[in-house]
């Protein structure tokens, strides 16, 4: 019998679909053959993998409207004091231009919030990466994670590019674009490069790397390609959907 | 987070049903309309926010696949349900803590009392989910939705072939045969994972 087939019985087993006849049948071999019974337990963990990631899937989405909100929360905040820091401001500014007889355009390339500024206010490093502890080849990412929690961007950068990731390479990408984008000394077209890579493979970060890109074109105040980006993002809809949205009007 | 639209409980479970763009609207408003009140009931019976959260998330978890396999009958509106899911998940919760509590008590001379109500503290094995979907999320997006329609939503293969647009469905059951033995082949080279499922499956 072919390894499919017999795959198909096992799960036929399992699912209950098996006429009872099939079923006195199957249970029969599993009491002779030791072998059969490892490959139901095997089929049984493939199945709660992929049961528990749909688990995982909803929370992570769950989980992210809670970061949407937070960061809403937290720039409503800021919005707040910036509206009571801006009213001094704009009275001052308007002293000045009673006084001195200032035009408007000088007085709008001081007080417009720069890109820079907006870069600030809208990035927030993306989530540690997950590692799994007691596993070799696992080590130089827990050293990448400990580096990226401690907000130890370029040590970060260092381990991401000596790491040869070959089954999860997108992931390198991504978080070697987050560590560069993330230190301010360094030009953000680095870290559009890393999140393009990501974007050209097959993986579950485009969303992500789509908003982290249009921030990066903010910090270079490449204006037109953020608001692009960021279109883009919407489109797809499932990361940072109202941060997006805002984000785009206030460009 | 703004909702400008009123969805109804019929709205949800169809939104939830179908997937996709659907399903995630279907969830923001769900998480938008219930939050508060989850959070207050937790946090006003010893709860941190933290750990309501926590449930708060545990509990449309449940709700969505009590939905997906049909074992919610409407026959109370969806968000008293999913408080009665909350609340239920919450006391069980708070019973373990105390349980913990005097324990620790015995041991330790009163010593741990915060220790045991750590807001740190995992709730549901989360960190172990997360191990078990990163490797799941190693698998490219059309074996991940062979798999999840096959054995999640227990779709006929025939359902699976069309959802995806494969000819027929021995297509679609070779194309999940092959996924399957990838996804075998990410597990077998993470034993520490293996280790955890047939934990996870004692639970």
């Amino acid at each position: 019998m072919e390894d499919q087939e017999i795959y198909e019985q096992i799960e036929a087993y399992l699912l209950h679909r098996m006429t009872e006849q099939q079923r006195l049948v199957f249970e029969h071999q599993l009491s002779q053959d030791p072998s059969l019974v490892q490959e139901v337990q095997t089929v049984k963990a493939l199945h709660e993998i992929v049961r528990t990631s749909k688990d995982q899937m909803i929370l992570n989405t769950l989980k992210q409207f809670r970061e949407e909100e937070t960061l809403s929360e937290s720039r409503q905040d800021s919005g707040i004091s910036r509206n009571l820091y801006g009213w001094r401001v704009y009275a001052i500014a308007a002293t000045v231009v009673l006084l001195l007889g200032i035009g408007w355009l000088f007085r709008s390339q001081i007080f417009l919030p720069s890109h820079q500024q907006i870069f600030e206010e809208y990035h927030q490093a993306y989530r540690a990466p997950i590692v799994v502890r007691g596993e070799k080849q696992n080590s130089i990412w827990m050293d990448i994670r400990d580096a990226y929690v401690e907000q130890a961007y370029e040590t970060a950068v260092k381990l991401l590019l000596s790491e040869k990731n070959e089954s999860t390479p997108y992931l390198t990408q991504f978080y070697l674009g987050q560590s560069l984008l993330a230190q301010e000394d360094v030009d953000p077209k680095l870290a559009i490069e890393a999140f393009a890579e990501v974007l050209s493979m097959d993986n579950d970060y485009h969303a992500q790397s789509l908003w982290y890109t249009a921030l990066a074109w903010i910090k270079l105040g490449e204006t037109e390609q953020a608001k692009a980006t960021l279109e883009q993002l919407i489109s797809i809809g499932t990361f940072q959907m109202d941060q997006a949205e805002v984000l785009l009007d206030r460009l | 987070m703004n909702t400008l639209f009123s969805f109804s409980d019929e709205q949800i479970i169809a939104g939830l049903l179908a997937g996709g763009q659907q399903e995630h609207q279907s969830l923001k408003y769900l998480y938008t309309t219930h939050q508060k009140k989850i959070i207050s009931y937790v946090t006003n019976n010893q709860g941190t926010e933290w750990v309501a959260n926590d449930i708060f998330q545990e509990g449309i978890l449940i709700l969505y696949k009590q939905i997906r396999k049909g074992k919610f009958r409407g026959e109370s509106a969806i968000g008293t349900y999913l408080y009665g899911i909350c609340r239920y998940l919450w006391l069980n919760k708070l019973k373990e803590i105390k349980s913990h509590r005097r324990v620790n008590d015995q041991l330790v001379d009163h010593q741990v009392e915060e220790e045991s109500i750590d807001p740190y503290r995992p709730v549901f094995q989360q960190e172990e989910r997360e191990k078990i979907y990163s490797l799941f999320s190693m698998l490219k997006h059309h074996c991940k939705e062979v798999l999840i329609y096959s054995i999640v939503d227990e779709y006929s293969m025939e359902v699976v072939a069309e959802k995806l647009g494969f000819d027929n469905a021995q297509i679609a059951r070779n194309k999940k045969y092959k996924c399957l033995k990838r996804l075998r082949k990410y597990l077998a080279d993470n034993p520490g994972i293996s280790a955890q499922i047939r934990e996870l499956q004692q639970y």
